[in-house]
């Protein structure tokens, strides 16, 4: 087995799978809880909502026609035939680019409508062809030339095809023929079509041929919807309130998108009245990394890696009435100890028990009991607790420290919560020391859930960095790759944080924004993680003086987008302290960044920003924002003297 | 249809001494300067030009304004010059959009103009801090509108071919790709090269090699990054290409202003089955500093 060219293609993870006819058959790991959003079920008008990389589209597709209904499948049960899913995402830059500015608003929603029926139109072509191969029998009625479907299909093309399977040429014809039609503008002689009324003339002409279809239900999803115009919202909106049982709206945005729930009318939406809201992340957070597992794995099976002990088994995956057998624990404990025994997880202890047998720990316990006039106890007292003796050298300057205290025991809970963040600081100060603590499976999920997209470029890039490694040995089997070494994990997960970090930029509208955030507020608190004064555990989150009632839209739209793009994630938990209570909302960066600034991936403490202040992070020039570290570093007491003593001593020891 | 010919070019300390090389009536100028070269370039056109008239593009009006006068982007811009005047364009100071319905413009009313363009000494894009991880965005702010297509030049993705002229600034090719509004099938790359200066195509390689690794760019062109005639022959090439393949042709003008230049000449002489795609970022203040050479294009029309 190759190794290093089944890693290489591996490396097509970034790019989005995308296939011709919508179908992810076989490319489908069906999330667990599938069940409670079951898309075809929704009595309502859907809008469903996922973050980035939780695969909206995906599940859309899963749904859809071009997979329930896919040709490679052998048997279709009629029930399939209950609801049809047409997927439909609109080519966004077009749509956007019918400015009515430009056009005029009924020229701009003429192109619209007319683009919007033909990619439907293509859309059912495809559906019916589905439907038929499946079911010759009951759909033989199609072929006949005086058929509804046909003479439907005759008046909407306005004479130009007269039987079903010329339709895609002709949306092909159409498409082309539009991309004529706006430079110079000429509308003379254009179809004139209004997707809602076409769609609904062609599916009830097919279901008059087809008795099969007489019971089923018909959904359109609409996909990437937030990136529609306004105007072209509105539309879509108005479809979506007069849905009915046969035909219904839907739509798809990603989770903190604010479309609008305008109708063409002047009745907007209303939830619950005209559509449900439904969060894909919910489902997928659920058992994320078991879920995770399964993509991991099979996304090896399919770059050609075998499996000997465990089956992985696309179909099996895919399928949703395994779901019961996938939940059981035998697979469950198989499949997560697969991934496990790749990506072994150190125990935090345990990085403070190979620190505790360094010279280094040593001598820092050394120095703290001469500072604090301690010398009567000896540092291999300390040192036979590592996580004790590490905690110790990481709060010693905090005004309540009692050694006695941690000596008696009494301070337990003060070792957990404050040996990961003591680590971390003896890391920021001192590059030199070999503590990998972004490794292992479970720091993996806890950094990268929701998003199976991230999740898989720490796996590919660890195994990448582990490629050198294993090249050389005869590996047959996936259970073969030896487990990628902490070290390794570690690095390839800083690379893969500061990749990810660099591609905040080019998050539009505001790229340049919130990369300047991510790197500020990052900057801020690996400043934190670097004091000396460790008093609070690691500070990762933020809040701001802001009370979010639309005083500042550009901050408000920036930090929708923020989310929107997953930069910032937010929680209503509350654990900073406000002393008014205006801040009602708490902000941490993606936990796949923290690697990037070697901070926290776990959320404990934080600081409130003044809401100018935070304004100089996103718009403040190179000067404004040493103005504001200079005010945390002395907040964080971060004395850059001491800190410098201390590299030249570790460099003196070195030599 | 409108054609380079006639390439001036100067160091511009040489131009000072020699005060004029050319007189004109009217110069289309882009609002404010905001470094060493658009300030030379301002007080050159002072010099050699009768009138200076500030232009912008608005997007979301889809208007182009000439000394505050809003003149829409439609069939036939609504737009009268006398035949007989000496037309100047800074392209310096103007982005892509305006050059390109200014060259809509004189192409409608087949009128001659000559575009003059300076290059900087050195670009301001070096990290203030080694921690600093936002380099090469020192050039430019965002935005605001994400990647548009611009009016007159808008034609569906499914299927196309965008070829992205490559820059300095990496981020914004990856932002065309990371909006997820373009369906484009297939990327292709043109980098400058030879760069202004020697050294500078590996300073655009460089910062874009992650993204043509994300967007999966197989093709990679190249052409001189001051040369708006050559990079006009690559583009033509390509839209043969692509017509032979019968798939729509996607062009963002992202590098360098001769090339920008190139696609605006290319885009008025070939406007069906053409689309471009614009970011509309804003330019830093003090984003280069310096002045070096200076390229002065006669333009005709046929």
């Amino acid at each position: 087995m190759n190794i290093t060219r089944l890693l290489n293609s591996l490396s097509a993870a970034r790019m989005k799978y995308e296939s011709l006819d919508n179908s992810v058959l076989n490319r489908f790991v069906v999330p667990f809880k599938i069940d409670e959003l079951d898309l075809r079920n929704q009595k309502l008008s859907t809008a469903l909502v996922g973050s980035r990389g939780s695969g909206k589209s995906t599940y859309i597709k899963y749904f859809s026609h071009s997979t329930r209904l896919h040709k490679n499948i052998t048997h279709i049960d009629k029930s399939e035939l209950d609801c049809l899913i047409m997927y439909w995402k609109p080519d966004i830059a077009y749509c956007q680019g019918l400015n009515e500015q430009w056009l005029g608003e009924e020229t701009a929603f003429k192109f619209f409508k007319l683009h919007s029926s033909i990619e439907l139109i293509d859309e059912f072509a495809k559906m019916v062809a589905n439907i038929r191969h499946h079911f010759p029998d009951h759909t033989s009625n199609i072929k006949n030339k005086d058929s509804y479907i046909s003479k439907a299909i005759f008046k909407v093309t306005n004479g130009k095809v007269k039987k079903l399977e010329d339709l895609e040429s002709w949306a092909d014809d159409q498409r082309f023929d539009i991309s004529t039609r706006l430079n110079p503008i000429n509308t003379e002689g254009m179809l004139s079509l209004d997707p809602k009324a076409t769609i609904q003339y062609i599916i009830n002409s097919l279901v008059r041929d087809c008795s099969i279809l007489e019971r089923t239900h018909f959904k359109i999803y609409v996909d990437e919807f937030e990136l529609l115009t306004k105007n072209q919202q509105r539309l879509i909106n108005s479809y979506r309130k007069e849905s009915k049982a046969k035909i219904g709206w839907n739509v798809a945005y990603k989770l903190y998108a604010k479309p609008t729930l305008e109708t063409l009318s002047d009745q907007p939406l209303q939830e619950p009245d005209d559509y449900r809201t439904a969060v894909l992340d919910d489902l997928i957070k659920n058992d994320f990394a078991l879920y995770a597992s399964e993509i991991f794995l099979l996304s090896m099976k399919t770059a050609g890696f075998e499996f000997e002990d465990i089956d992985i088994d696309p179909f099996l995956m895919g399928d949703r009435s395994k779901i019961d057998f996938r939940c059981e624990q035998n697979y469950r404990n198989r499949l997560l100890n697969a991934t496990k025994r790749l990506f072994p997880t150190k125990k935090i202890s345990d990085f403070s028990k190979d620190l505790s047998t360094t010279a280094w720990l040593r001598k820092k316990i050394d120095s703290i009991l001469k500072e604090i006039g301690r010398t009567e106890i000896s540092t291999d007292k300390i040192l036979s607790n590592p996580s004790m003796a590490v905690v110790i050298a990481g709060t010693y300057h905090q005004k309540s420290f009692n050694l006695d205290h941690f000596i008696d025991g009494k301070l337990k809970e003060k070792i957990s919560t404050f040996e990961l963040s003591s680590l971390l600081t003896f890391r920021n100060q001192n590059s030199q020391l070999n503590i990998p603590i972004y490794s292992g499976f479970d720091r993996f999920i806890t950094m990268t859930t929701p998003n199976v997209r991230h999740f898989k470029e720490l796996c590919f890039a660890s195994l990448k960095q582990h490629d050198e490694a294993i090249r050389a040995k005869e590996i047959t089997c996936f259970e073969e790759i030896p487990p990628v070494p902490i070290e390794y994990m570690d690095a390839a997960t800083i690379t893969t944080s500061k990749l990810l970090v660099s591609e905040v930029v080019s998050y539009p509208p505001y790229g340049n924004k919130l990369s300047a955030l991510v790197n500020r507020i990052g900057e801020l608190f690996k400043i934190s993680q670097k004091s000396h004064y460790q008093t609070e555990p690691e500070r990762v989150i933020f809040s701001i003086k802001y009370d979010y009632a639309n005083s500042d839209e550009e901050l408000e739209s920036i930090l929708s987008a923020a989310e929107c793009w997953r930069v910032l994630v937010s929680d209503d938990s509350k654990r900073l302290k406000s002393e008014n209570q205006l801040t009602t909302k708490e902000y941490t960066l993606n936990p796949i960044y923290s690697p990037r600034y070697c901070i926290s991936y776990r959320k404990k403490r934080g600081i409130i920003f003044e809401l100018d202040e935070f304004k100089l992070l996103i718009n403040g020039s190179y000067d404004d924002f040493e103005a504001i570290k200079a005010k945390y570093r002395k907040i964080w007491k971060y004395d850059i003297e001491e800190f410098e003593k201390t590299q030249i001593k570790h460099q003196d020891r070195l030599l | 249809m409108i054609r380079i010919h006639d390439w001036k070019l100067s160091r511009c300390s040489a131009i000072s001494e020699r005060e004029i090389i050319q007189e004109y009536d009217i110069a289309y100028v882009g609002p404010g300067a905001i470094d060493d070269r658009t300030n030379w370039t301002s007080d050159y056109l002072n010099k050699v030009s009768s009138h200076k008239h500030i232009v912008h593009f608005d997007y979301p009006t889809a208007t182009l304004s000439i000394d505050g006068i809003d003149i829409p982007i439609s069939n036939q811009i609504d737009f009268q010059l006398k035949s007989n005047l000496r037309i100047l364009v800074d392209s310096t100071s103007l982005a892509f959009p305006e050059i390109l319905y200014l060259f809509t413009i004189f192409d409608q009313l087949k009128i001659s103009f000559d575009v003059l363009y300076v290059q900087p000494e050195n670009y301001d894009d070096k990290p203030r801090s080694e921690d600093e991880d936002f380099s090469s965005t020192r050039l430019s702010e965002d935005g605001m509108l994400g990647p548009k297509l611009l009016p007159r030049y808008v034609i569906p993705s499914r299927k196309a071919h965008l070829l992205a002229l490559l820059g300095f600034e990496g981020h914004r090719l990856a932002s065309l790709y990371e909006s997820e509004v373009l369906n484009v099938s297939s990327y292709g790359g043109l980098i400058g090269i030879p760069g202004f200066k020697p050294g500078w195509e590996n300073k655009t390689i460089y910062n874009n090699m992650q993204q043509i690794n994300t967007v999966g760019i197989k093709d990679i062109d190249i052409s001189g990054a001051n040369d708006p005639i050559y990079t006009y022959t690559v583009i033509e090439n390509k839209y043969n290409a692509s017509k032979y393949e019968k798939i729509p042709l996607f062009l963002a003008p992202l590098g360098t202003k001769p090339t920008s230049i190139a696609v605006a000449n290319f885009a008025v002489n070939n406007p069906t089955n053409l689309s471009l795609v614009y970011d509309f970022v804003q330019k830093k203040l003090g984003r280069s500093t310096g002045t070096d050479t200076a390229h002065l294009w006669s333009f005709r029309c046929k």
